[in-house]
């Protein structure tokens, strides 16, 4: 096990490159997922016939599939159905329809672990369902949600790595590219598996970070006068 | 319109690569309950070494694609001298990944055990094997089997990835197929059917399980 300079001089732009698209496409899946998730998670509340047994279809689908399959169904299906996208798209795509299932999945157990009752006193309040929404339901379906979609993201941005099986240039593929010119496939395989550790790492960081910031209305501080 | 005659003659095919997957995920699935138990031993020791090598072990498997660990296994060992057979880099890859997953659902499982029961077996005279093989791990998994079972039909969902060093596995079968016929659309929906089926089976056997152990219901 070598770790020259020649050898990093060569390999690591090459990895640069495909980190910096890992974490734009990621960051891609992850809005457009939170936002079908959200639609989707609302749709199970709705009172439209068949709209819940739908929405629940789709999540078994996307749950009882794997991840790699649906990337090469958005590959290969999509375009004899009309709909030629690029490869980064295509493999975008399928990924954000499977992730928006957990996100929705998430959203809605977040949602059902409420005290029963507010809505429908909000509601006698005067409350429009919107103000419902945002001012009882989200902060604190928030905290709640808020692990389960920090663990959705990690991994997220791990399955990025199938997208180099149909050639999107993200860091998997371009450690691909890197290890066939230069013939050291430990040393720059682990250089990559060192890059994903390290970015899993840092959003597990902010994740904890944001969930202190999210339930400090439940932890007292400590210079609170307790009691008379 | 729809053509599955092609589909059809490419059913025997089709099926071999399901039991390869099958039998890819058993090896995986037995590999990821001796590696889980093992580090989920270390997670809870009490030299704290062992508790950092295993941190280290579940932070690491969890932290990186298992796309990328199977590319460090199968095409790195190699050059250690290790010539690993494609079917064995995968089941060894998926069954180390999914081990560190087991071995987080293992020490939760532990560590929600009333603690007396070691002591009183130790007071006893059980040797330590004995206090984990016949009370903690037994109790453990009764408790954890939900989390195992859901970690199983993910296991079953990682399969595909020993396609991309040519297991022929449903998916790379279904590759195969769709590259002689250029049909994509039947034959990839197929596969994607099959996998369905197959995790409901999971889910379904899995559902047994628990009541078979659990009659009462959890919470007993």
């Amino acid at each position: 096990m070598n770790f020259d300079l020649e050898l990093l001089s060569y390999a690591l732009p090459l990895l640069w490159t495909g980190a910096v698209f890992t974490i734009k496409i990621g960051t891609g899946i992850a809005l457009a997922s939170a936002v079908l998730g959200v639609v989707l998670s609302l749709a199970l509340g709705s009172r439209l016939p068949g709209m819940v047994a739908a929405v629940r279809s789709y999540i078994a689908v996307m749950r009882g599939i794997p991840p790699l399959v649906l990337v090469l169904i958005g590959f290969y299906v999509l375009p004899t159905l009309g709909l030629t996208l690029s490869p980064p798209l295509a493999g975008a795509a399928a990924l954000t329809a499977y992730f928006s299932a957990y996100v929705a999945v998430a959203i809605r157990g977040a949602m059902a672990a409420l005290t029963p009752g507010q809505e429908e006193a909000a509601a006698v309040l005067g409350m429009t369902p919107i103000k419902v929404l945002l001012r009882v339901v989200v902060p604190q379906a928030w905290p709640i949600a808020l692990p389960a979609l920090c663990g959705l993201l990690i991994g997220l941005f791990k399955e990025t790595a199938l997208l180099s099986v149909i050639s999107v240039p993200e860091l998997t593929f371009q450690t691909k590219q890197a290890v066939s010119r230069t013939y050291a496939p430990f040393e720059v395989y682990l250089l990559a598996a060192m890059a994903y550790w390290a970015w899993s790492a840092l959003l597990e960081t902010v994740a904890r970070c944001l969930e202190r910031r999210a339930t400090h209305f439940r932890r007292p501080r400590r210079s609170a006068p307790q009691g008379g | 319109m729809v053509d599955l005659t092609n589909l059809a003659a490419a059913l025997p095919e089709l099926s071999q690569g399901a039991a390869n997957t099958v039998g890819l995920a058993v090896c995986a699935m037995l590999l990821s309950w001796v590696v889980g138990a093992i580090v989920s031993v270390g997670l809870l020791a009490p030299v704290a070494t062992w508790r950092r090598v295993a941190a280290v072990y579940v932070s690491f498997m969890r932290g990186t694609p298992a796309l990328v660990q199977l590319f460090l296994i199968f095409f790195a060992l190699p050059l250690v001298g290790i010539k690993v057979p494609p079917f064995l880099a995968a089941a060894i890859t998926l069954g180390m990944n999914s081990g560190a997953y087991v071995a987080e659902i293992l020490r939760s499982g532990l560590q929600s055990l009333p603690p007396g029961q070691a002591e009183a077996a130790e007071v006893m005279g059980m040797s330590l094997r004995h206090v984990w093989a016949r009370i903690l791990f037994p109790q453990a998994i009764r408790v954890s089997l939900p989390s195992l079972t859901n970690e199983l039909t993910l296991l079953v969902k990682t399969t595909p990835l020993a396609s991309v060093v040519a297991v022929t596995e449903l998916t790379f079968a279904g590759q195969i197929v769709v590259a002689r016929t250029f049909e994509p659309t039947e034959v990839l929906l197929a596969v994607a059917l099959a996998y369905f089926l197959l995790n409901q089976a999971i889910v379904l056997a899995s559902g047994a399980l628990e009541r078979r152990l659990h009659p009462a219901g959890p919470g007993r």
